[in-house]
């Protein structure tokens, strides 16, 4: 069969559709030929978490059965297999985020986007290894050992989604889905030579997503083009009851919006304080040519002003682990989880203490104590409030950029190429420092999108994100299309 | 700026709160951590203030209505499956150190 006799490498979502429809492939054949490719890769980059073929087959095969049920055309990815990020629930697939807290902990229900992706034809392929509970900027923080880059195995994949921009890059998926707090979907994309989209807060239903900072955490895709991640934003998009942040906006059609798709005529911006202090040399000069080939596409770049973008990283570790102290201490050892051994016979504080104490990991307990802290009496006004404050002043930040005539905002996606394992440990704000030009997009609620656009002269992927007002992923999407075409940057892989 | 002085006993009192134990190496580790983290924190004292009536809410603006959901009861997870993950549970309760002696 065809699906069999192309690379994985080069199954993209739309081709495998377009296989199924054109009846030269099943989704069990599909699943197949990515459950070879990962059999013989996954342990090299440890991007998994679980890898079960049975499991895999099965869900295959119940995607062929609705396929037969429903018709394939009624299915926007028939026979797609996807990765999911093991912080999503997968009913009765295991759910660790990365912690031994979550070690043996199993999920009795689907997240919703699960569910979406299963009634679009799509099917779960295995879940992937992340920075333990999303906490993380290069997938080393995981209580089962740090994800490496198919680019340069003694590189970071980024992070926290960097088992899953490790396995698409590497053609183990065409799809995975991420979440993305401060830059976990763009800033692993970057680093893995992928396409990765962060939609609108609001605009995906986060019900089975274990939550981290519930003010800024959305879950998107992670694919190796801009039309596969239009296609599966296509499904994730909507309204969900069971989740009270989801919005009532419906949206469809981003698939088919990019046939005509073009930057001519577009307004782009470029912030300064993005692009000059503090930006690696190579990044810098991809980002220049990135630049020059979106002019060349016909779009008016000007340069704008995010003057309180600075703030935006010191805000985000405020926020952010405020909602981690609180979202965290469900984790307790009583209704779910890990529980410490003997800790039953001890006092109820202490079975509490125990076992959250050998549950999380370092920087789990670091981003813990750090939210407990500036919460705490005392702190919130020097903390807290101020950090909402500079939230407010980056959100009107992007706003006035907006109503100044851009369509879009082009910054790099991180300002760094992929450094090596170990690098940042030592450093939490050089780590933290990662998101800088991720993590406001967070703080804003606004969609952005990370494109690659150029390797290093050692062959490392560079990203260039785009940004959007809230909810206009088509004109986001397009942009990114259009750039896609006008380049070949999208084209590279590793060499694995 | 907030300059804070990140002993030994702030870091067990942030740890009391967060319900963690911390061995001495930890409470060593920790403090070096946060020292430096709030250190680099701080520079939000530079951040200009906004006038009384700011309202920080993401949802605000150009995003749409949430709508509430009808009072309607719908299928929830059943209590075994709820109860499959406890640690250690007797029937539809989840067993904890007794607390009245």
């Amino acid at each position: 069969m065809a699906a069999t006799q192309t690379p994985c490498s080069e199954l993209t979502a739309k081709k495998i559709v377009g296989l199924l429809q054109a009846g030269q492939a099943s989704a069990e054949e599909v699943a197949k030929s990515f459950l070879e490719r990962t059999r013989q890769t996954h342990q090299q980059l440890n991007s998994h978490l679980h890898f079960d073929e049975n499991a895999a087959i099965a869900e295959a095969r119940a995607a062929d059965r609705l396929i037969r049920e429903k018709g394939v055309s009624e299915l926007p990815l028939a026979g797609v297999p996807v990765l999911i990020k093991d912080n999503i629930c997968v009913r009765g697939s295991k759910t660790t985020c990365g912690s031994r807290m979550l070690g043996n902990y199993v999920a009795p229900y689907d997240a919703t986007v699960i569910s979406r992706l299963r009634a679009a034809g799509a099917f779960v392929l295995g879940k992937t290894n992340m920075d333990e509970f999303a906490m993380g900027s290069s997938s080393e923080n995981s209580a089962f050992g740090p994800v490496r880059n198919p680019w340069h195995l003694d590189h970071v994949p980024g992070g926290s989604s960097g088992g899953s921009g490790a396995a698409v890059a590497a053609g183990l998926a065409p799809v995975a889905l991420g979440s993305d707090t401060g830059g976990s979907i763009r800033q692993p994309a970057s680093f893995c030579g992928i396409t990765g989209l962060k939609p609108t807060y609001g605009s995906v239903s986060r019900f089975g997503l274990v939550a981290f900072g519930s003010s800024l955490d959305q879950i998107g895709p992670m694919t190796t083009t801009v039309e596969d991640a239009a296609m599966v934003y296509d499904v994730l998009a909507g309204l969900d009851p069971r989740d009270s942040t989801s919005v009532n906006h419906p949206q469809s059609g981003f698939a088919a919006a990019l046939s005509t798709a073009s930057l001519k005529g577009r307004t782009i911006g470029v912030p300064d304080e993005l692009l000059d202090k503090g930006v690696d040399p190579e990044v810098a000069r991809c980002l220049e040519r990135a630049i020059g080939e979106v002019q060349a596409a016909g779009a008016t770049v000007k340069k704008v002003r995010l003057p309180n973008i600075a703030s935006s990283v010191a805000a985000y570790y405020v926020i952010a682990t405020a909602e981690a102290s609180a979202n965290l201490a469900r984790f307790d050892g009583v209704r779910y989880g890990y529980r410490a051994e003997g800790a039953g016979r001890k006092t109820l504080k202490e079975l509490y203490r125990t076992s959250r104490s050998q549950g999380f990991g370092r920087e789990v307990k670091q981003r813990i104590m750090l939210g407990t802290f500036v919460l705490s009496s005392g702190y919130y006004d020097a903390f807290y409030a101020k950090a909402n404050k500079a939230r407010e002043l980056i959100t009107r930040d992007f706003s006035a950029v907006f109503d100044s005539g851009c369509d879009l905002i082009l910054t790099p996606t991180s300002p760094t190429p992929p450094f090596k394992l170990g690098e940042k440990l030592s450093d939490p704000v050089a780590m933290y420092l990662s998101d800088v030009c991720t993590i406001g997009v967070n703080l804003a609620g606004l969609p952005a999108i990370s494109v690659p656009c150029g390797l290093t002269t050692s062959g490392l992927p560079v990203g260039m994100q785009l940004i959007a007002r809230k909810f206009n992923e088509k004109s986001l999407l397009t942009g990114a299309y259009a750039y896609e075409r006008a380049t070949d940057w999208h084209k590279a892989r590793p060499c694995l | 700026m907030t300059r804070i002085n990140v002993d030994e006993s702030l870091v067990r009192k942030v740890s009391d709160l967060a319900n963690l134990y911390l061995s001495e190496e930890e409470v060593c580790f920790y403090q070096g951590r946060l020292a430096r983290i709030l250190d680099y924190v701080d520079q939000l004292d530079t951040a200009q203030a906004l006038g009384k009536d700011w309202r920080g809410d993401i949802l605000r603006g150009e995003t749409p209505e949430t709508p509430e959901r009808s009072d309607v009861v719908t299928p929830s997870l059943p209590v075994e499956e709820a109860m499959s993950q406890a640690p250690a549970h007797s029937g539809t309760a989840f067993q904890v150190p007794r607390i009245i002696e």
